[in-house]
C-alpha cells in the first residue's frame, strides 16, 4: 500500500480509490488457509502464435491457430535454425517447447536444465541447473522431461518444472532466476534461497532432503512439468519403471497442489486410497499400507474455466505381476478429475483394473467440446497403449458412449488375480490392433504366413488383455504375447493431437505386441542394482523378453505397421487413417517380396510427432530411404497435401508458434530442437561475420 | 604490501607497536576471507588467467601426468558447446578454486562447469544488441578474467559489444552493486558497464547503447578478455580485420581502466597520441583524428608486484596500406607498459613502424626473471608473427639485447610512404622464416624446385618487411609476397609458453606467406556489406592471393613448422624441433618416392603447455590422427604421446581437481579433458 | 578441347591468369552456380573436409553473405582464395581436390541445386561458374 502525505487529503482520496480498484481486482479477495492466492492469468494457450503449455493450451489439443504455413507453401518449408543440447547432455528430445512473450522454454538433459531459447535465431538466453543431490542420481528419468509450465504471477511470467529428483522450482521466465517470495530453502549446498520446493516434504513420508526416501519403502521421481490452473501448481509424479522392480514396497504416487505464486502446500490428494476413503475396498489386503506407484507420469490437462484437473495414473508396484496387491487397486490405471482448488476428485474412470500389462495411461488426456444430438458436450478423452480412446463427459465423467465390462483372460501364474472383466469402450471402435489371432499375421505370401505361424508357436497368443505366462507355465509356452504391448498402441512418443474446430480427434498408434516372462522374483532381484522396496515379489518379470519378429526381418503383422487415425468425436465414428511415412526401402527391396505390389506399410513403427493448425494436420515421418520427412495432410480427408524434406527424425512430439510474424514448426529432433520455417530469401544475405 | 607496514614499524625503537602491527597482521592474513592465494595462479593445480598466471607463461607445476605415464592419458570427459554455437575453441578455460570458467559461441557465453565431469554448472548470456550483431569477432573470446572481491569470487568478461560485465562465480548472476543499469531490454539491473560512452568521451561521437557509434565514426569490439591487476580491470579491445576495411576512418582501440569493485571507470591510455602527448609527432598528417584501430586483441599479461599491465597493440586502420597516415604512428605494432593503477604509459617499444604488413601483435608477452650476464633482469618477452622475439626489462623498457634500426625496402605503392628502417633484434635470432628466396623453396627434386620458382614469377618477392605492391602496377607482377604472412610466423593459434624455473621461453612458428591483390579502396568498398568510416581509402586489400607448392606439396623447405627453445638468460637457441610428424601427403607422395624425407611438421603452429617436467603440445601423427606430444623441456626430445579425439587449437591449459590431473584441450567446438587412465 | 602443345601450355594459363587478375566476369555463355555445378555425394564428402577444418571459423551460415556479395564473380577465383590461404592455421595446406570438395559442400549449405557430376578441380571450368543468387 502506497504512503502518502497526509496533508494531501485528494491524494489520499485517489489512493483510495486506486487501492480499491486493485481489492476488487483481486489481492484482497478472501481466501482460506488451504486456497490459492488470485493474482494469476491463465496465460494465451495457443492463440496469437503462441504455445504455451507442452501441449499448446491446457486442453491439450496441441492445436495452433496459425495459419502462415499452408498446403500452397509447405514445400518452401527449410531448416530455420537448429538448437543442440549437447552442452546440456541433452539427448532424448522429449521435451516440446513452450513459446510464450517472444522466448522458447524447453528442458534438456539428464539434469533437465532449463532453457530459455530466442525463437528466431535459436540461441540459447538462460539456463538453470538445479544443484546436485543423491535424489537426482537414482533417477531413472532424468533425461524424460517433457516441457515447462508457465503462468504469470503479478504480470510477470514464470516457468515451472518438477526435477528428476522431485523438487518443484519456479523460476523467472525473463531472467531464469529463482521466483523471490516462491518455496522455502532447501538445506542443501548450492540451492538457492528461494524458488524452491521440497515436494518429499509435503508426500508424507520420512526423508532426507539430500537422499530422498529411504530406498526400502520407495523412490518417487518426476517426468512431465506440472500444469497450472487457476493459480494452482498441480504436481504429478514418476516412478521406477514397473518392469524393473522386483520387490513389492513403495510409495504412492500422490498428487499435489501448491499455490502459483507463494509455492504454499495447498492439498494432496491419495491415488492409493486409505481406509474411510472412496475406493479404498478395492485393497483386498493390505497392501495398500505399503505398496504404491500408481504414478502420472503423463502430461496433465486442465479445464480452467471448471477448475478441473485430468491425471492419468499408472498401475500400482510392479508390471506384470500383482499377486501381492489382490483388488481393481483404485485409482491404478485410472483417469482421475480433481477438483484445482481442493484437490478433491470430482470423478474417475479405472480404464484397466488390477492393471498388470503396464498399460500405463501413456499421454495426456485431451480435452474437446463435441456436439451430440444438437448439445454441446464438453467431454475429454484418453487414449491408450491398448487401442481404445475411453470418452468421457468431463464434467460428470459420464462415458459418452456405454463403455462395457466384458469377460476377460484369468491368469494361470499361481497367486495372481486379475479382474473377471474389463471395461471395453463401445464407441469409439479400436484404432488400431488388440490382441492377436492368426489373421492379424502377415500374409503377403503362404509362405511367410506359414513360417510366422511357426515362430508364433512358442508363444501363447489370446485377445485384448491376454495374461502374462511364468517360467514352467502349463501350456509349454515360452512366454504370452499381450497386443498390444508395452510400447502400445498409442505411447508417449506419439502424443494426439485434435482440432477444437471440428471436434477431430488424430491418433498415431502402431502394432506391436510384447511378451515378457514371470521367474521368481529372487533371480530378477539379483540383477537389480540398488531395488526399492525390502520384500522380494514372488514373481519378476525376468529377461529375456522382447517383441516377436516376423521371419527374414519383416514386421509381424499385416500392415499398416503405424498409423494416424482420424476420429470425428462428435459421433465416434472413424473418418480416416493413413499409415505413418513410407514403406521402408528394406521392406520393398525385401527378397521375400520380389515383384510383389506392396501397399504403404508406414515406415516402421514409428508413430507421428503431430500438430493441427486451422488448416492442416502436420506430421514428421520417414520416406522409404529413411530421410526425415514433414507432411502436410488434409484435415478432413486424409490426403496428402505437399510433403518437404526435414534435416532429422522427430519423436515425441512437434509444436508451432509465430514469432515476429513468422511461423515456425519446431521439430523434437533427438538432442536437438529443429526449427522450420518458410524460405525467406532475405536472411540469406543478412550480414554475419 | 603488510611486510612493508611491519618492517616500517619495526624500523623506529617502538617494539610495543612493533608486535602490536605483526600480531594485526598475522591476524588479519589468518581470519581474512578467502581470498585467493597472491601465488602466480597456477600453484596447487590452479589455473587462474587464460595464460595460468599473470605473466602468461602458460606454465603449471603440476606433475602427476610425466614423461612415464604420459601414454595412458585418455579422453576423461568432455564438454560441447554446442548448445551456445561454440565453434571457434579460442577460450582457454580457467580453473579456479574447484571449477571451471570459459566463454563460448559467437555471443561468447560465461560458461562455469565441472571440472570432474564437464558437466555445465551456469551460463550467462549477453543480452541482444544491434552493437554485437556487427562484430567480427564474435567467437574470438580467449578465456575470463577474475578478481576476489570482499572475499567471493567474481569473473570478468568483455563482450563483442563492448560491454564489461561482472559475475558471481557461485551463481554466474550478474554483480550486485557494479555497473550500471543499461536501457536496452534484457540487460540485468546491475554487474555490467558499458564501455562505450568511455572510450569515445573525447572523440565527439555520440554513442547509443543498443546500436553503438555510428559506422562512418567506426566501430569496435573485443575479443580477449580483460585482466584485473590490483583491483583494476584492464580492457583491451579489438576491431575489424584490416583487410575487411576499405575506409580510412575509425577509433582508436583506447585502453581503459575500471574499478573491479564497482566498475566505476578509472583511466584512459589513448593509444594515438594527442597533442602534446609523447609520440604524437609520429603521426605526420591529421590522420590521428579521424583515423584508429591500434587494438590490442591479444591477451594482455601483468606484473601484479609492480602494478604494470602489459598491452600488444596491431596497426592502424586498413592493412597492407597507409598512404592517408604517414609517419611511424605510435603506438601501432607495439609493446606498451602501462600502471595499471593510473592508465601512465611507464614504458613503450614500437615492434614494427608504420606497419602495414598486418602484424598484428599476436600473442599475449610472457614475463620472465632471467640472469643475463650474471645479473638478474626481470624481462618480457613478446613473439611475434615476424618471428622475432622482441625482449626487454619489462620494469624501465630497455631491450636486454641490441635492436637495432635497420633499412628495409620502400614502397612503390602511389602515396605510400613507409618507414625506411625497421627495428631489428639482435638477440634473440630470428627463430623462423624471414623473407623468401629461391632458395626457401621446395628443393626435394629439381623438378618440384623448378614448379615453385615458375609459380613465384607473378608475385614480387624480397626480404623480411617485403612491401605490398598493386594490383595495376608496372613491374609485370599480379602482387607482392611477404614473409612471413598474416597467419605468421607465430600466432594466436600457438601462443608461446614459458619455463619460470629455467627462463627457456618455447616459440611454435609456421613457414608462411601471405598476398593481397591491392586494388582501389572504392572497389573492395563495393564487397564490404557495411563498411565503417566514410572516406574511400585509396587503395586496400581485395582480396588474399598466393602461391600453392607445386603437386599440392607446400612450397618451402621444411621443416613447414616447428617449436623453438630459447634460454632468455642468453637469447641463445637450444633446439628446435618440428611440429608433430610428417604429413602423409609429403611421406606418400609419389613425386617424392625414394627420397628421405626428414621430419617436416605439419605446417600448422601448436598449442603448447609446459608443466613441471613437460612440454606439451597438441598436433597430429602423419595420417592425422591428433595427438597430445610430451617433449623433454631440456633436450626437445619427444617422451610421450597419447591420441586425442580431436584436433587441438589455440592453446591447452591444466589442473588438478580432487587429487586428479586433468589436461583441457581446445577441440573447436568441444572442450577434451585428458586424463590418467584410472 | 585444348591442344596441348608447348605454347597452349604457357599462353592459354598465362591469357587465363591475365583475365583473373584483369576480373573479367565470366562469358555469357558460362555457367551460373545455379546450374547443378557439384554432386551430392561430393557435398557430403565435403562436409567432413568442412568439418574437420572450416567449422572452426566458420559456421554453417557463414558463406550465405559472402556469396551474396560474391556475385559477379566466379567460383574460380572463390577457389583460389580458399586453395592458397585457408584455412588460416596452415594456409594451402589441403590437396586443391579437397578444396573443391569443400567449395561443393558451402554451395549444398547455400541451397544451391546439385547435379549429377561433380565440381571438377580445374580452374578452367570453375573460371566459367559465375556466382548468382539462388
Amino acid at each position: 500500500m502506497k504512503h502518502v502525505a497526509l496533508q494531501q487529503a485528494r491524494v489520499l482520496r485517489s489512493t483510495f480509490v486506486i487501492a480499491l480498484a486493485l481489492c476488487i481486482g483481486g489481492c484482497l479477495d478472501e481466501q482460506d488457509a488451504t486456497t490459492a492466492s488470485a493474482g494469476y492469468s491463465e496465460g494465451p494457450g495457443t492463440s496469437d502464435g503462441q504455445w504455451q503449455y507442452l501441449g499448446g493450451d491446457s486442453a491439450h489439443t496441441r492445436y495452433s491457430p496459425a495459419d502462415q504455413i499452408n498446403a500452397e507453401n509447405f514445400e518452401d518449408l527449410e531448416e530455420a535454425w537448429a538448437w543442440d543440447g549437447a552442452s546440456f547432455g541433452a539427448a532424448s528430445g522429449r521435451s516440446t517447447p513452450s513459446y510464450v512473450n517472444g522466448k522458447l522454454y524447453t528442458v534438456a538433459g539428464p539434469r533437465r536444465q532449463v532453457v530459455a531459447i530466442d525463437p528466431a535465431t535459436g540461441e540459447t538466453i538462460w539456463s538453470y541447473r538445479e544443484p546436485h543431490t543423491r535424489r537426482w542420481e537414482y533417477s531413472m528419468r532424468q533425461d524424460y522431461g517433457k516441457g515447462v509450465a508457465y503462468h504469470e504471477v503479478d504480470g510477470r511470467g514464470v516457468i515451472y518444472i518438477i526435477s528428476p529428483a522431485y523438487f518443484l522450482t519456479a523460476l523467472d521466465a525473463e531472467t531464469g532466476r529463482p521466483l523471490e517470495g516462491f518455496g522455502k530453502p532447501v538445506p542443501i549446498e548450492g540451492f538457492p534461497q528461494t524458488g524452491v520446493v521440497d515436494l518429499l516434504a509435503d508426500l508424507g513420508h520420512a526423508y532426507d532432503p539430500y537422499e530422498g526416501l529411504p530406498l526400502e519403502k520407495g523412490y518417487i521421481t518426476s517426468s512431465s512439468p506440472p500444469i497450472v490452473v487457476n493459480g494452482v501448481v498441480v504436481v504429478g509424479n514418476s516412478a521406477e519403471q514397473g518392469y524393473n522392480q522386483s520387490r513389492i514396497e513403495n510409495v504412492p504416487g500422490d498428487i499435489l497442489g501448491y499455490d502459483a505464486k507463494t509455492g504454499k502446500f495447498l492439498w494432496k490428494f491419495s491415488v492409493l486410497p486409505r481406509p474411510g476413503e472412496f475406493g479404498h475396498e478395492t485393497w483386498e489386503n493390505d497392501a495398500w499400507e505399503w505398496t504404491g506407484d500408481i504414478s502420472s507420469w503423463a502430461p496433465l490437462s486442465a479445464d480452467q474455466e471448471r477448475g478441473i484437473v485430468y491425471v492419468p495414473t499408472n498401475g500400482a508396484t510392479l508390471d506384470f505381476y500383482g499377486g501381492f496387491r489382490p483388488g481393481d487397486n483404485l485409482f491404478s490405471t485410472s483417469l482421475l478429475a480433481l477438483d484445482v482448488k481442493t484437490g478433491k476428485r470430482v470423478w474417475h474412470f479405472q480404464l484397466v483394473h488390477h492393471d498388470i500389462w503396464n498399460y500405463d495411461t501413456p499421454t495426456a488426456p485431451v480435452l474437446l467440446d463435441i456436439t451430440m444430438d444438437g448439445r454441446k458436450v464438453p467431454i475429454v478423452v484418453q487414449t491408450t497403449k491398448q487401442s481404445f480412446a475411453y470418452t468421457f463427459n468431463r464434467e460428470t465423467g459420464e462415458p459418452v458412449w456405454p463403455i462395457e465390462e466384458r469377460p476377460v483372460p484369468a491368469s494361470r501364474v499361481p497367486g495372481e488375480k486379475l479382474s473377471a472383466t474389463q471395461p471395453f469402450p463401445t464407441r469409439p471402435a479400436p484404432y488400431d490392433n488388440q490382441g492377436l489371432t492368426h489373421d492379424d499375421l502377415l500374409d503377403f505370401t503362404p509362405e511367410l504366413r506359414r513360417r510366422m505361424l511357426e515362430i508364433l508357436e512358442e508363444y501363447e497368443i489370446g485377445p485384448l488383455f491376454n495374461p502374462p505366462l511364468h517360467r514352467g507355465n502349463d501350456l509349454g509356452k515360452k512366454a504370452a504375447l499381450w497386443c498390444p504391448g508395452d510400447i502400445g498402441g498409442v505411447n508417449i512418443d506419439g502424443p494426439n493431437a485434435a482440432d477444437p474446430t471440428t471436434g477431430i480427434l488424430y491418433v498415431t498408434s502402431r502394432k506391436h505386441c510384447s511378451y515378457r516372462v514371470l521367474a521368481p522374483g529372487a533371480e530378477r532381484d539379483a540383477l537389480i542394482k540398488e531395488p526399492t522396496g525390502s520384500t522380494i515379489a514372488d514373481w519378476v518379470v525376468t529377461p529375456p523378453y522382447g517383441s516377436v519378429q516376423g521371419p527374414d526381418g519383416l514386421n509381424m503383422f499385416k500392415p499398416p505397421y503405424s498409423r494416424i487415425t482420424a476420429i470425428d468425436m462428435n459421433t465416434g465414428e472413424h473418418l480416416w487413417w493413413i499409415p505413418v511415412g513410407e514403406t521402408a526401402d528394406r521392406v520393398l527391396n525385401h527378397p521375400d517380396l520380389k515383384d510383389m505390389e506392396i501397399p504403404n506399410t508406414g515406415f516402421g513403427v514409428a508413430v507421428a510427432p503431430m500438430t493441427v493448425t486451422s488448416t492442416l494436420l502436420i506430421y514428421a515421418g520417414q520416406a522409404s530411404d529413411g530421410s526425415a520427412q514433414l507432411y502436410a495432410i488434409d484435415k478432413a480427408t486424409g490426403e496428402q497435401l505437399a510433403r518437404v524434406e526435414a534435416p532429422a527424425v522427430s519423436s515425441y512430439g512437434m509444436m508451432t508458434y509465430v514469432h515476429q510474424g513468422k511461423q515456425y514448426i519446431m521439430l523434437q529432433t533427438g538432442s536437438k530442437l529443429t526449427a522450420m520455417a518458410l524460405y525467406d530469401p532475405d536472411a540469406d544475405s543478412a550480414s554475419v561475420h | 604490501m603488510m611486510t612493508v607496514v611491519v618492517v616500517q614499524a619495526c624500523a623506529r625503537p617502538v617494539f610495543l607497536l612493533c608486535s602490536l602491527v605483526l600480531a594485526i597482521a598475522m591476524l588479519i592474513l589468518l581470519f581474512a576471507p578467502t581470498a585467493l592465494s597472491a601465488d602466480r595462479g597456477t600453484e596447487n593445480g590452479q589455473w587462474h588467467y587464460l595464460g595460468g598466471d599473470a605473466a602468461h607463461t602458460r606454465y603449471s607445476p603440476a606433475d602427476q601426468v610425466n614423461a612415464d605415464n604420459f601414454g595412458e592419458l585418455e579422453e576423461a570427459w568432455v564438454w560441447d558447446g554446442a548448445s551456445f554455437n561454440a565453434q571457434s575453441g579460442r577460450s582457454t578455460p580457467s580453473y579456479i578454486d574447484g571449477t571451471l570458467y570459459t566463454v563460448a559461441g559467437p555471443r561468447r557465453y560465461v560458461v562455469a562447469l565441472d571440472p570432474a565431469n564437464g558437466e555445465l554448472l551456469w551460463s550467462y548470456g549477453e543480452p541482444k544488441t544491434a552493437r554485437y550483431d556487427y562484430s567480427m569477432r564474435k567467437d574470438y573470446g580467449k578465456g575470463v578474467a577474475f578478481a576476489s572481491i570482499d572475499g567471493k569470487l567474481v569473473i570478468y568478461i568483455t563482450s563483442p559489444g563492448f560491454f564489461l560485465t561482472a559475475l558471481d562465480a557461485a551463481t554466474g548472476q550478474p554483480l550486485q552493486g557494479f555497473g550500471k543499469p543499461v536501457p536496452v531490454a534484457g540487460f540485468p539491473k546491475t554487474g555490467v558497464v558499458d564501455m562505450l560512452p568511455d572510450l569515445v568521451s573525447d572523440l565527439d561521437i555520440e554513442s547509443d547503447p543498443y546500436n553503438g557509434i555510428p559506422l562512418e565514426r567506426g566501430y569496435i569490439t573485443t575479443s580477449s578478455p580483460p585482466i584485473v591487476v590490483n583491483g583494476v580491470v584492464v580492457v583491451g579491445n579489438s576491431h575489424e580485420q584490416g583487410y575487411y576495411q576499405s575506409r580510412i576512418e575509425n577509433v582508436p582501440g583506447d585502453i581503459l581502466g575500471y574499478d573491479a569493485r564497482s566498475g566505476e571507470f578509472l583511466w584512459k591510455f589513448h593509444v594515438i597520441p594527442r597533442p602534446g602527448e609523447a609520440g604524437h609527432e609520429t603521426w605526420e598528417s591529421d590522420a590521428w583524428k579521424w583515423s584508429g584501430d591500434v587494438s590490442s586483441w591479444a591477451p594482455m599479461s601483468a606484473d601484479l608486484e609492480r602494478g604494470l599491465v602489459y598491452i600488444p597493440t596491431n596497426g592502424v586502420t586498413i592493412d597492407y596500406y597507409g598512404g592517408f597516415h604517414p609517419g611511424n604512428n605510435l603506438f601501432g605494432t607495439s609493446l606498451i607498459a602501462l600502471h595499471a593503477k593510473t592508465g601512465q604509459r611507464a614504458w613503450h617499444y614500437q615492434l614494427v613502424h608504420h606497419d602495414i604488413w598486418n602484424y598484428d601483435t599476436p600473442t599475449a608477452p610472457v614475463l620472465l626473471d632471467v640472469n643475463v650476464d650474471g645479473k638478474p633482469v626481470p624481462i618480457v618477452v613478446q613473439t611475434t608473427k615476424q618471428n622475432f622475439a622482441y625482449t626487454f626489462n619489462r620494469e624501465t623498457g630497455e631491450p636486454v639485447w641490441p635492436i637495432e634500426e635497420k633499412a628495409v625496402p620502400a614502397s612503390d605503392v602511389p602515396g605510400e610512404k613507409l618507414s625506411p628502417t625497421q627495428p631489428w633484434p639482435t638477440k634473440p635470432a630470428a627463430y623462423g622464416m624471414q623473407g623468401l628466396t629461391h632458395d626457401d623453396l621446395i628443393d626435394f627434386t629439381p623438378e618440384l624446385r623448378k614448379a615453385a620458382v615458375a609459380s613465384l614469377r607473378e608475385f614480387k618477392i624480397g626480404p623480411l618487411f617485403n612491401p605490398p605492391l598493386h594490383r595495376d602496377n608496372d613491374q609485370g607482377y599480379k602482387a607482392a609476397l611477404w614473409c612471413p604472412g598474416d597467419g605468421g610466423g607465430t600466432n594466436i593459434d600457438g601462443p608461446s609458453v614459458a619455463d619460470p624455473a629455467s627462463g627457456i621461453i618455447y616459440i611454435s612458428t609456421q613457414a608462411d606467406c601471405s598476398s593481397r591483390i591491392i586494388a582501389s579502396g572504392e572497389e573492395r568498398d563495393a564487397d564490404i556489406p557495411h563498411p565503417t568510416g566514410k572516406t574511400f581509402s585509396r587503395y586496400a586489400s581485395l582480396r588474399p592471393d598466393g602461391v600453392r607448392g607445386p603437386e599440392d606439396l607446400p612450397l618451402f623447405k621444411p621443416p613447414y613448422s616447428h617449436i623453438v627453445a630459447i634460454d632468455m638468460n642468453t637469447g641463445e637457441q637450444l633446439w628446435r624441433i618440428p611440429v608433430g610428424d610428417t604429413p602423409e601427403l609429403v611421406l606418400n607422395h609419389p613425386k617424392l618416392q625414394g627420397i628421405d624425407i626428414a621430419d617436416t611438421g605439419t605446417g600448422a603452429n601448436a598449442p603448447m603447455l609446459i608443466t613441471a617436467t613437460l612440454l606439451i603440445y597438441a598436433s597430429a601423427a602423419s595420417d592425422g590422427t591428433p595427438m597430445l606430444f610430451a617433449v623433454d623441456k631440456k633436450s626437445g626430445e619427444r617422451v610421450g604421446e597419447a591420441e586425442l579425439p580431436e584436433s587441438a587449437h589455440y592453446g591447452m591449459m591444466t589442473y588438478v581437481h580432487e587429487g586428479k590431473q586433468y589436461v583441457i584441450a581446445q577441440t573447436g567446438r568441444t572442450l577434451t579433458a585428458m586424463a590418467l587412465a584410472e | 578441347m585444348f591442344d596441348t602443345g608447348f605454347a597452349m601450355n604457357r599462353i592459354v594459363p598465362a591469357a587465363l591468369l591475365l583475365l583473373l587478375a584483369i576480373g573479367r566476369p565470366a562469358p555469357a555463355d558460362g555457367l551460373t552456380t545455379n546450374d547443378a555445378v557439384y554432386s551430392k555425394q561430393q557435398a557430403k564428402a565435403g562436409e567432413q573436409l568442412y568439418k574437420d577444418h572450416c567449422l572452426l571459423c566458420h559456421d554453417k551460415k557463414y558463406f550465405r553473405p559472402v556469396f551474396a556479395a560474391w556475385e559477379g564473380k566466379t567460383l574460380g577465383t572463390m577457389n583460389l582464395v580458399m586453395s592458397t590461404s585457408m584455412p588460416q592455421t596452415n594456409p594451402g595446406s589441403l590437396p586443391l581436390a579437397n578444396y573443391v570438395d569443400i567449395l561443393a559442400y558451402m554451395l549444398s549449405l547455400n541451397r544451391y541445386p546439385a547435379g549429377q557430376a561433380p565440381l571438377p578441380a580445374d580452374n578452367q571450368v570453375l573460371d566459367n561458374i559465375t556466382i548468382t543468387p539462388r
